[in-house]
Formats: C-alpha cells, sequence, structure tokens
C-alpha cells in the first residue's frame, strides 16, 4: 500500500471517528432533554451577555457624545 | 512714492473653539464597568444554578427544608422601593441638595431593612438544619444570595457614605450619580435571583 493511500485511510477513520468524540460535550448530549435544554440555553445566555451589555453601552455612550458634542464649526 | 508694493498682512484671529466635558463623568464610567463585570459574575452563577437543577428530578430536594418566598416576597418589595426613592433623591438633588435627604435616607432605612430580614431569614434556615453542606441546592442557595447580601451591604455603605457627604454640603452630582448607578444595579438584580432561586 502506498504512503498516501495510508494517510487518507487514517484520515477518513478520523473523520469517522470524530463524530463520537463530538457526542461527549454535554451541549450535544446527554441523558435528559431538560439538561440538554439547560446547557444550551445558558450557553446562548452567557453568549450574549456581554454582548449585549457592551453593546448598549456603546450605544449609550454615543448617544451621550452627540448630546454633549460642540456644535459642527461653520466657516 | 514708494517703489515696490507693500502688502500688509492681517491677521484675524479665529474664534475660540468651543470645548465640552467628559462625555460621561470618571466615576459613573468607573461604576458602569465594575456593574458589567459584576452582572457577568452572577450570569455565571444562576447558569449554573440552572443547569444543576436540571439534572436532577426534584429541585429543591424534596427532604430540604423550603426557602421562605412568601416572606422574602416582602423583602423584595422593601428593596424595589429602596431603589426607586434612591433614584428620586437624584432627581430632588438636582433641584436642590438639601431636598434629596429625606428620599436618600428613606431608601438607605429600606435597604437596611432588606439586610436585616434576610439576615433572620438566614439565622431561620440554619436553625432548620439548611446549611452549605447539606445538598447542591443549598450550597448554591448561599453561594448566590449571599453574594447579593455581601452586594447590598456593600451598596448601603456607598449610600451611607454619600447621605453624610450630602448633610455636610460635599456631595457632588458625577459621584452621586455613580453611587446611584451602583445600588440601581443590587436593586435590579434582586428580583431576577429571586425568581430563580425562590420561586423555580
Amino acid at each position: 500500500m502506498r504512503r498516501g493511500t495510508g494517510v487518507g485511510l487514517g484520515l477518513a477513520a478520523a473523520v469517522l471517528v470524530w463524530p463520537g468524540a463530538a457526542d461527549a460535550c454535554s451541549v450535544c448530549f446527554d441523558a435528559t432533554e431538560q439538561n440538554r435544554e439547560a446547557f444550551i440555553g445558558t450557553t446562548v445566555f452567557l453568549t450574549a451577555l456581554p454582548l449585549l451589555l457592551l453593546g448598549s453601552g456603546f450605544l449609550w455612550l454615543r448617544a451621550r457624545h452627540a448630546e454633549t458634542a460642540p456644535p459642527p464649526r461653520r466657516w | 512714492m514708494a517703489s515696490t508694493t507693500e502688502q500688509e498682512l492681517v491677521v484675524v484671529p479665529s474664534p475660540p473653539r468651543p470645548t465640552s466635558g467628559p462625555v460621561v463623568p470618571n466615576a459613573v464610567l468607573g461604576t458602569l464597568i465594575f456593574v458589567m463585570a459584576e452582572i457577568m459574575m452572577f450570569g455565571g452563577f444562576i447558569s449554573a444554578f440552572v443547569v444543576a437543577g436540571a439534572s436532577v428530578d426534584a429541585w429543591p430536594p424534596l427532604d430540604q427544608p423550603r426557602l421562605p418566598a412568601q416572606e422574602t416576597a416582602i423583602n423584595t418589595l422593601a428593596l424595589l422601593v429602596s431603589g426607586v426613592v434612591t433614584w428620586y433623591a437624584g432627581r430632588r438633588f438636582a433641584e436642590s441638595p438639601a431636598r434629596a435627604v429625606r428620599p436618600l435616607g428613606l431608601g438607605i432605612a429600606l435597604g437596611l431593612f432588606f439586610v436585616v430580614f434576610q439576615g433572620v431569614e438566614w439565622v431561620d434556615l440554619l436553625g432548620d438544619g439548611l446549611t452549605m453542606t447539606t445538598s447542591t441546592h443549598a450550597a448554591f442557595f448561599y453561594l448566590i444570595v449571599g453574594a447579593h447580601a455581601l452586594h447590598a451591604v456593600g451598596g448601603l455603605a456607598v449610600l451611607l457614605a454619600l447621605f453624610v457627604w450630602l448633610r455636610r454640603g460635599e456631595l457632588t452630582a458625577e459621584v452621586f450619580w455613580a453611587g446611584r448607578i451602583y445600588w440601581s444595579f443590587v436593586v435590579l438584580l434582586w428580583p431576577l435571583l429571586y425568581w430563580q432561586v425562590y420561586l423555580t
């Protein structure tokens, strides 16, 4: 068997094995549906929360800047 | 008669460029960043609590003392009113600092009521045998509610300092604004914790 063929077969075998390993992730698989939903929900919550905080803070600062900034200079 | 043309260069000074102060006072910006970090911390606590509760059949465990949800509802109301009157004190402060003394004092009194009531509740629960090591649910209860109680005590210390400075005439609008932001965080966070820990 040529070396390239061996590497290709090895990669194919790895690809076939990986999805099984991914099932070990608690978000992808769990014994109870309730627990899986809790993992997904909290993952979404903790992902969105900092973005929401930073985004709302940025928008508020921009609005404050628009209120307090001096008017544009006219020549 | 001059043989060369002399041009006089007249320099007209440009009008001064209007300037403005900072968009947000430093005290307010610092408090906001701190509050954002605290929100993330409590977000992590709540997420862990929800996941732990979803992995068992009975939550809270059946053999545990029940949390006093009804009594704490009164406490929750007291804290919410404290937040409202403290915010109102800020509006009165803008009219005249002396007018903010009474609402700020009332806000502090209601906040103190909340903290003392929580302490009494904890003593009762400990007497009923609910401790940090009783169960995962009990450990989460003391962690989440205790962390909020620490923030409430810290917030009360801030409000008391603001009150003293207000009476002395040393309180600035920026510092008062920052203090009210922190207390609003303590107040607005509690109903979420109450719902998750006591009602679910």
